[in-house]
């Protein structure tokens, strides 16, 4: 009984997935957000890479690195 | 020790957990699951499902469950501690900061470049949920409750209680 959940939980996360997606393409554009989910879900599913890894190096790098008028969009 | 355990697996995805609660759902199910193994990514479902049919935002509920399913009270004392922790003392210890650089291209950057981070892990999940219900309702089953579950939360827009509760009843009837 208990395991018939499953699949409305796996429709939550598919919506979720899906504003996420919206999310980061109105933010950064499609151009940014294809490559960043090819190369991370390569990453993490291919390599095994911790995800905390990845988002920690990438908010170090948003820190660190100059911000340029390009970025600023 | 399990008590330090329990502390990191919330401590870390709330600490570098940027873009609202749902986010940092996956990064709680790498540490739960995949690291310490404390419950299977179907128990793991149940209680997010769970969590989503009670109002207030999910992490704090997620810590707290799987916090005293672990280790008692204290354990689920320390979950929603550590949380909560990493935001409360930044916001109370640099709220000033906090407001000054709110409007700062980095900090602005740091939310926003996590984000196909995070619809990348949600996919994964969403993989892993589909996964685990195939193979212990078989894909009949999966494939009738997903396609309700999709008709009553994304067409008809309702609360996830409502496809919550059809899946609970489908399932006593047919799954026993």
């Amino acid at each position: 009984m208990g395991q018939a959940v499953v699949p409305v939980v796996m429709i939550m996360m598919l919506q979720l997935t899906w504003d996420f997606f919206k999310k980061a393409k109105s933010s950064l554009g499609l151009y940014v957000t294809i490559p960043m989910v090819v190369v991370v879900g390569g990453l993490i599913f291919g390599l095994g890479m911790h995800p905390a890894t990845i988002i920690l190096v990438l908010l170090v790098v948003a820190v660190i690195t100059p911000v340029t008028i390009r970025s600023l969009r | 020790m399990l008590y330090l355990e329990i502390f990191l697996a919330f401590f870390i995805p709330n600490s570098i957990g940027y873009g609202g609660g749902p986010a940092i759902i996956p990064l709680i199910e790498a540490e739960v699951v995949a690291r310490y193994g404390w419950m299977s990514a179907a128990q793991f479902a149940e209680t997010l499902a769970l969590g989503n049919t009670l109002p207030s935002p999910i992490a704090t509920k997620m810590a707290g469950q799987i916090g005293y399913d672990v280790g008692g009270v204290w354990g689920g004392v320390i979950a929603v501690v550590a949380t909560v922790a990493p935001s409360l003392v930044l916001m109370l210890g640099a709220i000033g900061l906090m407001t000054k650089f709110k409007t700062s291209p980095r900090v602005k950057r740091m939310s926003r470049w996590v984000l196909p981070v995070v619809a990348v892990l949600m996919a994964l999940l969403t993989v892993s949920f589909m996964r685990e219900s195939l193979s212990s309702s078989g894909p009949l089953h999966t494939v009738i409750i997903a396609a309700v579950a999709a008709l009553l939360l994304v067409r008809l827009n309702l609360h996830p209680s409502i496809a919550i509760v059809f899946s609970l009843a489908y399932g006593a009837i047919f799954l026993g």
